[in-house]
């Protein structure tokens, strides 16, 4: 099966409360490889992140500590097998983020 | 000390162009064009023989290299707007190529824009607020 749609589903506590369902938001083609895209879903900003593996990643685009919309410039890398992620704004070393925080988005295919 | 006078037009372009290629052909990286005559042999009398005189013979050279540089010249802020691919790394959403990023928020000090403050935020999202709020297209004038 060829992966062609990104959909997502909760972004947050209250909207999984809310069930917003899946919401289409672009093509895979439409991600850069390895790297991160902000998107907009209902209104709020999301960070999308589509690796070499196929796998669709997100976050919340907000980062919580400088407070600015730019977590989906952070860098995309892996430590040993596992996919690694580090925001843009710290300088801190300790704050790469492993697979298991990200919110794993389906990569489905298209209708 | 003056390197040319009374040059008609072509006489002038050809004399800048060789002038120039001597420059990227023979200075040293990052070196200015200042420094550069004071290295050369010769100073400033030595280049302008090889510029006006051809006096190295390679003047044909510096035109055929100058004349490629233009016809291979590309304005890249030019071929990016004009290249879709290219022009959609710059939009704020993947999804939504034509919607500005909302979270940026700028205050005038000075008649100049300033990120406004997370005090500014909040003092801007109550009713009847003072401080005025913009984003990136707002001109920023002191006229509140």
């Amino acid at each position: 099966m060829t992966i062609e749609a990104v959909s997502c589903q909760a972004l947050s506590p209250a909207d999984a409360q809310a069930d917003l369902g899946w919401v289409e938001i672009c093509s895979i083609e439409d991600l850069y490889v390895d790297r991160g895209s902000a998107a907009l879903v209902a209104g709020k900003q999301v960070a999308v992140f589509r690796l070499e593996s196929g796998e669709v990643y997100g976050l919340c685009q907000k980062d919580p500590y400088s407070e600015a919309f730019v977590m989906s410039r952070g860098i995309v890398g892996s430590r040993g097998d596992a996919p690694q992620w580090r925001p843009p704004c710290t300088s801190r070393s300790s704050t790469s983020a492993p697979a298991s925080v990200w919110m794993r988005w389906a990569a489905n295919h298209r209708i | 000390m003056l390197f040319a006078e009374d040059l008609d037009t072509p006489t002038l372009l050809k004399t800048i162009d060789r002038f120039l290629m001597y420059y990227i052909r023979t200075a040293d990286r990052l070196q200015r064009t200042a420094p550069w005559v004071m290295d050369i042999e010769g100073g400033i009398d030595a280049i302008r023989s090889v510029v006006q005189d051809d006096s190295l013979g390679i003047g044909a050279d510096l035109d055929a290299a100058m004349a490629l540089h233009v016809l291979n010249y590309e304005n890249e802020w030019k071929a990016t707007l004009d290249d879709p691919e290219k022009l959609r790394r710059f939009a704020s959403f993947v999804n939504a190529p034509d919607t500005a990023d909302d979270s940026f928020a700028y205050v005038s000090e000075r008649g100049q824009p300033r990120p406004a403050t997370e005090e500014e935020r909040a003092e801007a999202r109550r009713p009847c607020s003072r401080v005025q709020i913009a984003g990136t297209t707002r001109r920023y004038d002191d006229d509140h």
